[in-house]
């Protein structure tokens, strides 16, 4: 990945943390890594355990940001979650898979929340 | 959390009690329906998703596991919508799980903005209800009046999830739905006998057709008033009993045909156009509807241009017309719906019409004849009991204004007669579904029509069928006539509807 994108997306997950903290949530994990891939952001609030997915983009000339987080992509999320919840012994919490798309819009960076974006299945 | 509703799907024709059971609790956040769903109810999930968010109500995002049972039984359609939507209302402690809830049976289709939408079957889900023992019973408004004609149940209508919620928290009253006035039968006002003009003979079959439930053929060239006469059939009939009309309403709140939910009271009368489909007929589809014959249910079932019927259309209509019930067989389960049906056909006399009509000149090759009337012999044909010449009214008979009897006046006769066969077999039972032994026992003839019967079943090479035929017509004969005795002249009647005009021509 080209340096200048890594630094892109690194802005995209500060302000993706800024907003979730402002909510009141707990930062648990960010770009946790295992052998299936990396999670962007694990973050707790009460008894419920969110994946945050965060996607940044410059520009809207190949669409918002959330739109490419496919099908593919959800799943390797799920699998990387439930690895997650395995690893660190996470039980009887609710779950959430939850999208920030981070966009370059009208001059300014601006983030979207997307919560319960998709399920498990 | 666990909640259990209880719903009605349809199997056939009939409602079959079914539970939603909703399960949400924690872990991954999922939504499955399990329990034999086909694709209109796996859809409910997406409308219960759109409905519970447009009407301030969350979906939970925790795993939501569905189960209708009985698991083994498909369910059809998506009258579940409701149940589900409510059912994880309260699974996840949104509203509280009150008896209201639970012991109340609901049905109804959502829309994506919470509104309760008609769902067909609703009668036939009432009846259910109340053979389950359930008193009281949730159903989209423009179902209610259907539904609230079943005595003993409280009829809740539901317009939308908001108000249905807040009645389940008593923070609203419904009015349950009064049950539909009891009006009178209300025959169809464009059919009268009084509008045809002449064909006397026709008229006078299609009275004892109606009085003892005989089926009918009716040859004559276009334009003759077959259709007309076919039509005028169903006022002769006396109108259904409760158990009838619950029976035909039934039919037609599964077919989705029933006029604003008001009950069928009078013989239905179908005719289906001779294009019709095996399926269109009998009934069927991957989810089984009922056909033509079952929506002619106690009615009249009327197929004009009977030799224009595909020869496997007309004989699927023996197995119905010998038991009064079409059963549907499918991979997974076999329906049943009934189809006790009065059958009257028409015919032209040959291909182009007018074969033997005076002053008509027809055009058909005796080849083409043939293979025309080919379509009346058989096993069909033997199952019809009264055949009858329509012929073309000539201008003098039209331009008269003599008095033409009502339908009404028919009706009273017809009812007479009805009631005599009634307490000769108890309700409901007719002349023409006499068995052989019954046909011994309440056909006596004396010397005089057995003579005459004996030489007309040589004359007419009549079949040992069309002799048991011939007899239970001759008993309704005398049944309209008031009489217990049968008198030759019944019997005179009779025989000449087995017998056809173009009879002893080459082509027969």
């Amino acid at each position: 990945m080209w340096p200048m994108y890594r630094e892109r997306g690194r802005e995209g997950e500060e302000l993706a943390v800024a907003a979730a903290l402002a909510e009141g949530y707990e930062i648990l994990a960010r770009n946790w890594r295992c052998h299936l891939g990396e999670l962007d952001m694990v973050i707790k609030k009460g008894e419920t355990v969110v994946f945050a997915e965060v996607k940044t983009r410059k520009g809207d000339n190949y669409g918002e940001a959330w739109e490419s987080v496919t099908q593919a992509k959800q799943a390797r999320i799920v699998r990387l979650a439930r690895w997650y919840a395995k690893v660190h012994k996470l039980e009887g919490y609710s779950f959430r898979f939850d999208v920030f798309s981070v966009d370059y819009k009208g001059g300014r960076w601006q983030y979207r929340w997307f919560k319960n974006a998709f399920l498990a299945k | 959390m666990l909640a259990v509703l209880k719903s009605c799907t349809l199997t056939g024709y009939e409602g079959m009690l079914t539970l939603v059971e909703v399960d949400v609790s924690r872990g991954f956040p999922h939504f499955d329906i399990v329990g034999l769903a086909d694709t209109a109810v796996k859809e409910s999930r997406e409308r219960v998703r759109a409905a519970l968010t447009n009407n301030g109500f969350k979906l939970p995002s925790d795993r939501i596991t569905i189960n209708l049972a009985p698991a083994a039984i498909q369910k059809h359609g998506p009258v579940l919508d409701l149940p589900i939507a409510l059912g994880i209302l309260a699974a996840s402690g949104q509203i509280p799980g009150t008896d209201r809830l639970l012991d109340t049976l609901v049905t109804g289709e959502l829309s994506l903005e919470g509104k309760i939408r008609p769902v067909k079957g609703v009668l036939s889900m009432a009846i259910a209800a109340k053979k389950h023992g359930f008193t009281t019973m949730v159903v989209p408004q423009e179902n209610a009046a259907e539904a609230a004609a079943i005595q003993g149940l409280t009829v809740i209508p539901a317009r939308t999830l908001g108000d249905l919620v807040a009645w389940y928290k008593g923070q609203r009253e419904v009015a349950p739905a009064a049950p539909p006035k009891h009006q009178g039968p209300c025959y169809p006002s464009q059919y009268d006998l009084a509008r045809v003009k002449g064909q006397h003979a026709a008229k006078r079959a299609l009275e004892v057709a109606a009085a003892g439930g005989h089926n009918l053929l009716m040859v004559g060239p276009p334009g003759s008033g077959k259709t007309m006469l076919a039509n005028c059939l169903p006022t002769l009939m006396p109108p259904l009993d409760h158990q009838q009309s619950l029976e035909v309403s039934q039919i037609y709140s599964v077919a989705g045909l029933l006029d604003q939910g008001r009950l069928v009271t009078v013989p239905p009368f179908r005719g289906p156009h001779h294009s019709a489909s095996l399926a269109g007929i009998v009934g069927g589809g991957s989810i089984p509807r009922p056909g033509e014959i079952s929506l002619a249910h106690h009615g009249v079932l009327f197929l004009d241009e009977f030799p224009e019927f595909r020869r496997e259309v007309i004989e699927v209509l023996r197995q119905p017309m010998e038991e009064g019930w079409i059963t549907i067989a499918r991979a997974r389960a076999s329906y049943r719906f009934p189809a006790r049906f009065l059958l009257v056909a028409a015919a032209n006399p040959c291909p182009c019409g007018y074969y033997g009509v005076e002053g008509g000149e027809c055009r058909c090759t005796p080849g083409q004849i043939a293979r025309y009337r080919s379509k009346f012999s058989g096993p069909i044909l033997d199952r019809i009991d009264m055949w009858v010449d329509v012929p073309a009214v000539s201008y003098g008979k039209l331009r008269q204004s003599g008095y033409e009897e009502a339908s009404a006046a028919v009706r009273e006769r017809v009812l007479r007669a009805r009631e005599a066969q009634y307490r000769r077999f108890g309700p409901g039972g007719l002349n023409s579904g006499m068995d052989t032994a019954q046909v011994e026992t309440h056909c006596r003839l004396d010397r005089e029509t057995e003579l005459l019967l004996g030489r007309a079943f040589r004359r007419l090479r009549l079949s040992a069928r069309a002799y048991q035929r011939v007899l239970k017509v001759t008993r309704t004969i005398a049944d309209l006539a008031g009489r217990e005795k049968i008198l030759p002249e019944d019997m005179a009647e009779a025989l000449s509807y087995r017998s056809m005009s173009w009879e002893g021509d080459d082509y027969y």
